[in-house]
């Protein structure tokens, strides 16, 4: 990987570029033509990126064998659940779809959290129970302050409307999401700063530009209303990712021959022929059943980002997992 | 060169799993999965609709609304406001339920959006003629009232309040929220039509027959034509009369 992939797609740079271009650049936000964009943008990263994890782990040697369930059962569960959803929108299908908006912050704080902690590696900084506490801690200020504000998912869904009106409970939550707001960048940027001082493992440059990237995507994006681009840059960051592992699994394989770029490509193309199917043909076949378009729509992209945070809760592990394996090689190929 | 299909791994993979239920599982979803995709290619290309590029569960709903099937419109974005409330979708039902009529379904569209984003001026005057189209007049005056706090030089929201409150038959209030919708707007006929009205009904036929000599003039029509005659006639009895009173009673009808 080179310095400034890195930087830029990984580390988020790019979507800070963009959010500076968007905060100064007057026009730019409402722009047509940005805008007419978007939805290639989308179905390029975000469509694939979620398509990417179901392609990372039917990809995986061991898939059937070491995660039974994730591969053989939660599919049908995840239709199941999907159709039972479409019949009964008004509370199934909008308690749903409050799940995966909950969710959805939490899978951002996990991703930056095991980004972080594998360009920690990478750079051969390997840290403590209390490092790592506090590093998960910086990482999680960004969901927790979604989950604090938000008004149809996290407290704004778990919590009774008349107890959030209660002028102490409404004062209570709009100090903490102020709080977090603050905390979002400032316990990032504290964390490097105090690992910096004393004889402390360091916390690379690319690590604090995950945190605070994410942390940019949470509270500027979704202050500006222009949160999908947030869901776009997410989306390259995992594909990155995601590619890069995938691409020096099949490189250790015995006898490939295959360039990596073959591999990242077809990798690439299967993730984005299946997120295509998914958002675009699959919610026409309960329209084909007499359902709307808009519960289709709506409910099977909530299924398919639920599917997607289980999914990538198992295969990214690192401990006992061959990813390790991938990360470690790739600190001493640097080293 | 050797291929290595990205799926390779699990497909050796998957005879040799023993889990009998698993794998009846699995088949399973494969297969309804699979019926669903093809459902859905075939339904696409029956109707000869090719897929985005981006999810919009609001694609049905706007294509009915501009195709003029107001009611499946509705029906989407009903379903799409039951399981993700979004403001514009509520904006857009709002809208389509006052293209059929529906004062009720407009009015509850627009309250459930401005739950959302409670500081939209627009839309406190959209609910506002919502109300007022229900007959829930004092409603509708708290909402124009709300819409011109947040943008004081809404011509609409002086228009609205000023209608409202010759329905409420308080004229003069409504002469004084007709006359600044005036000023604001000019042009507008049914503005100047209602402060002709306001005018006619405070008595003052004289500057009935000014606002709706205006109407006309921006918008002939018989409707406005019956109005204004009935207001210069009105004016002409009212000035025969003044002609024929005692001189102290018609210097102070003159006077007004």
């Amino acid at each position: 990987m080179s310095l400034s992939f890195d930087y830029l797609i990984v580390g988020g740079g790019l979507s800070l570029a963009l959010t500076a271009y968007l905060l100064w650049g007057g026009a730019g936000l409402t722009s047509a033509q940005l805008q007419a964009q978007l939805p290639a943008l989308i179905l390029l990263s975000n469509s694939a990126h979620f398509a990417a994890s179901t392609v990372r782990l039917y990809s995986r040697q061991d898939a059937f064998l070491s995660f039974p369930f994730l591969t053989l059962v939660l599919p049908i569960v995840s239709i199941a659940v999907l159709s039972a959803a479409i019949f009964d929108p008004g509370t199934l299908g909008r308690n749903l779809q409050a799940l995966y908006l909950s969710w959805s912050p939490y899978h951002y704080a996990a991703q930056a959290y095991g980004l972080t902690l594998m360009y920690a590696y990478r750079s051969g900084s390997t840290f403590g129970a209390t490092e790592r506490l506090w590093l998960r801690l910086s990482c999680l200020c960004p969901f927790l302050f979604a989950f604090v504000s938000a008004s149809e998912a996290g407290l704004g869904w778990l919590a009774p409307a008349w107890l959030l009106s209660v002028p102490i409970v409404e004062g209570a939550r709009t100090a903490a999401a102020t709080g977090l707001k603050a905390l979002s960048f400032l316990l990032p940027a504290g964390l490097f700063l105090w690992l910096l001082r004393g004889p402390r493992p360091r916390l690379p440059l690319l690590s604090l530009l995950i945190m605070v990237a994410n942390g940019i995507w949470w509270i500027t994006l979704a202050y500006m209303e222009a949160f999908v681009w947030a869901t776009i840059f997410h989306g390259l960051q995992y594909l990155a990712v995601a590619i890069i592992f995938h691409v020096r699994e099949r490189l250790q394989a015995p006898g490939d021959t295959t360039p990596w770029w073959g591999h990242a490509l077809r990798f690439y193309l299967a993730s984005l022929a299946l997120g295509f199917l998914l958002f675009q043909v699959w919610p026409y076949g309960y329209v084909l059943l007499g359902f709307t378009l808009a519960q289709s729509v709506l409910l099977v992209a909530a299924v398919i980002n639920i599917h997607h945070f289980i999914v990538d809760a198992y295969i990214w592990r690192l401990r006992r997992d061959p990813n390790l394996g991938v990360v470690t090689a790739a600190a001493a190929a640097g080293a | 060169m050797a291929a290595t299909p990205p799926l390779e791994g699990a497909v050796r993979q998957y005879p040799m799993c023993e889990r009998p239920l698993e794998r009846v599982a699995f088949l399973a979803g494969l297969v309804v999965f699979g019926a669903s995709l093809v459902g859905g290619l075939v339904l696409l290309v029956v109707n000869g609709q090719p897929p985005g590029l981006a999810p919009d569960p609001l694609r049905h709903a706007r294509a009915s609304l501009r195709s003029g099937q107001t009611r499946a419109a509705i029906l989407e974005y009903q379903a799409a406001a039951a399981i993700a409330p979004e403001f514009n979708a509520l904006v857009e039902l709002a809208f389509a339920h006052s293209q059929v009529g529906n004062a009720l379904g407009e009015s509850d569209a627009c309250a459930r959006a401005l739950s959302l984003r409670p500081d939209t001026p627009g839309l406190r005057l959209g609910h506002g003629w919502a109300l007022a189209k229900q007959g829930r007049l004092d409603e509708a005056a708290a909402s124009f009232q709300e819409g011109l706090t947040l943008e004081p030089g809404h011509p609409m929201g002086h228009a609205g309040l000023g209608q409202v409150r010759l329905a409420q038959h308080q004229v003069n209030l409504a002469i004084a929220s007709l006359t600044r919708a005036a000023e604001l707007a000019p042009d507008n006929v049914s503005v100047r039509s209602n402060l002709g009205q306001a005018f006619l009904l405070g008595g003052r036929n004289r500057e009935a027959v000014e606002q709706l000599e205006t109407a006309y003039r921006l918008a002939p029509g018989p409707e406005r034509l019956t109005s204004l005659r009935w207001a210069q006639q009105t004016e002409d009895a009212a000035l025969a009369a003044l002609a024929e009173a005692p001189p102290r009673v018609a210097a102070s009808g003159r006077a007004r």
